[in-house]
């Protein structure tokens, strides 16, 4: 029976369907990535996915573009893929193996199934990866449950914040439509130098976080429960 | 010609069915049904107990205020996306100073299936009569009452409050489903109503009537080879008569209607 107690999942080291992971690129150049399962970050192997920057046509300023890369897990038989209808193992797909942007442009990933395993996107240059947050990245998060849910960095930097979840306890169609109505509203937390900025933000269940790291160390989004009684995180505020 | 005739009196009659009744013990079965519109599988149990006994001339046994004490342990599984939409989480754009404008996709939030676990127990009182049923096994004759029919078990308050137990049930089942919390209410007065007290008497009536309807009481046990004396000494053996065949019959013998046991012997 699947009665496990009620969990929020924030982790950017474990992307869900409710997740965005994204990546802002500055200069022109191939950036070689993969997709694993969480907790495989770093474990060497191959990089089959690219992301192709070229530089900015022309000197016209224009907005940051986006392009969004839809990541699904296939099911394999072994050495041949992929077949849905055998069992592990398998792998995680992106839509498009290779993106070409333009320089300043991000990229964001995100699985649009539910039943996606938990994965990272693991770049071959340090700067790109989920679990090691560095520079003009992001990491967007829905909040699915009610509470005071308090983030820390796992890989020990110090970060620490925390986002309240406000139930809105719709008493009839009107409260919920109006609920339903904020769903589409964001809240930004900037994050620099491991400083969450602010380091409270207040949402409604199912409003989606914004967490932009500018520059940093190598962060991670970490619900404080799952990292071990926070001893990975060191001066803590 | 019946030559052998035993009676008890309605005293008597009702401390052999306190007898009997105790040593019926629990009775158990599992199966599946429905739930309204769910299936179900179940495990339900039920003990008797009590009972007036009231003996009705010519052939009625009835049994006022029978006891049966019952629980049940159902389990089911509730796809939420039945009873409440999925969610849509739309676009959400953020602009982040010098960066720009950034987007998620819109998200579908797609309710699972759970499996409700639902444990409840009550009790219910009945009337029912008894026909007398004569057999011979073995070379022993056996008198038995045996409920007639099938009882209209009535569940009351209890079909309330196992739908009370319901609502209980869906809540702790699914308080771990993400986002639920707005349309907990809703969801929990959704699966109540879908069911109804038609649906619980639909599912508690066939699987609890068994434990009343068909139940045997023995009586008593006449061996057909009855010894009428003892053996009194190694020239003396016991005397023994062929019991042929039996009747029972509730008769009105002022004050007391009784129930009538008679035998047809021979040596």
């Amino acid at each position: 029976m699947r009665s496990t107690a009620m969990t929020e999942n924030l982790d950017s080291r474990a992307l869900r369907n409710t997740d965005c992971y994204g990546q802002r690129f500055m200069k022109p150049g191939t950036y070689a990535y993969a997709l694993a399962p969480a907790g495989a970050a770093g474990a060497g192997g191959e990089f089959p996915y690219v992301v192709e920057v070229v530089e900015r046509a022309g000197k016209r300023e224009r907005d940051m573009q986006q392009t969004i890369v839809r990541v699904r897990f296939v099911k394999e038989r072994h050495g041949e893929c992929c077949d849905e209808r055998y069992a592990d193992p398998g792998r995680f797909v992106p839509d498009q193996e290779r993106v070409t942007v333009e320089a300043g442009d991000m990229v964001l990933w995100n699985s649009p199934d539910a039943a996606t395993r938990p994965f990272v996107v693991d770049g071959q240059k340090e700067f790109l990866g989920s679990s090691a947050l560095t520079n003009e990245c992001g990491y967007t998060h829905v909040f699915r449950t009610p509470g005071e849910h308090e983030y820390v960095d796992a890989n020990g930097s110090g970060l620490r914040g925390i986002v309240r979840v406000a139930d809105p306890a719709p008493r009839n169609a009107e409260e919920l439509r109006a609920w339903q109505a904020r769903l589409g509203e964001g809240a930004l937390v900037m994050i620099n130098d491991a400083r969450p900025e602010p380091a409270e933000v207040e949402v409604v269940l199912g409003q989606t976080v914004f967490f932009a790291v500018v520059n940093g160390p190598g962060v991670t989004i970490t619900d404080a429960a799952l990292v071990a009684g926070g001893a990975t995180v060191t001066g803590a505020a | 010609m019946s030559e052998i005739i035993a009676a008890i009196d309605e005293a008597a009659a009702q401390q052999l069915f306190d007898t009997e009744v105790a040593g019926l013990g629990p009775q158990s079965t599992s199966g599946s049904s429905s739930l309204g519109p769910f299936s179900v599988s179940y495990a339900v149990s039920g003990t008797l107990s009590n009972g007036t006994v009231d003996l009705i001339a010519p052939a009625t046994i009835e049994i006022a205020d029978l006891r049966l004490d019952w629980h049940v342990d159902l389990t089911f599984q509730l796809d939420i996306g039945d009873f409440i939409p999925d969610i849509h989480i739309p676009q959400v754009c953020i602009h982040i100073p010098c960066v720009g404008t950034v987007c998620t996709p819109s998200i579908d939030i797609v309710w699972p299936t759970v499996t409700v676990p639902v444990s409840f127990g009550d009790y219910l009182l009945t009337t029912v009569d008894l026909g007398v049923a004569l057999s011979l096994v073995a070379g022993v004759w056996k008198v038995e009452g045996i409920v007639q029919g099938v009882p209209s078990l009535q569940f009351g308050a209890s079909t309330a409050a196992l739908l009370a137990a319901i609502g209980l049930a869906v809540s702790a089942a699914v308080a771990w489903v993400p986002l639920i919390g707005p349309f907990l209410a809703v969801l929990v007065g959704a699966v109540v109503a879908a069911i109804g007290v038609a649906g619980l008497t639909g599912l508690l009536g066939p699987i609890i009537t068994p434990f009343v309807s068909g139940t045997r009481f023995p009586i008593t046990e006449i061996p057909a080879l009855f010894e009428v004396l003892p053996a009194s000494g190694p020239f003396d053996p016991a005397v023994f008569v062929t019991v042929d065949s039996l009747g029972a019959e509730v008769q009105n013998n002022p004050p007391e209607d009784e129930l009538v046991v008679l035998a047809d012997i021979h040596p």
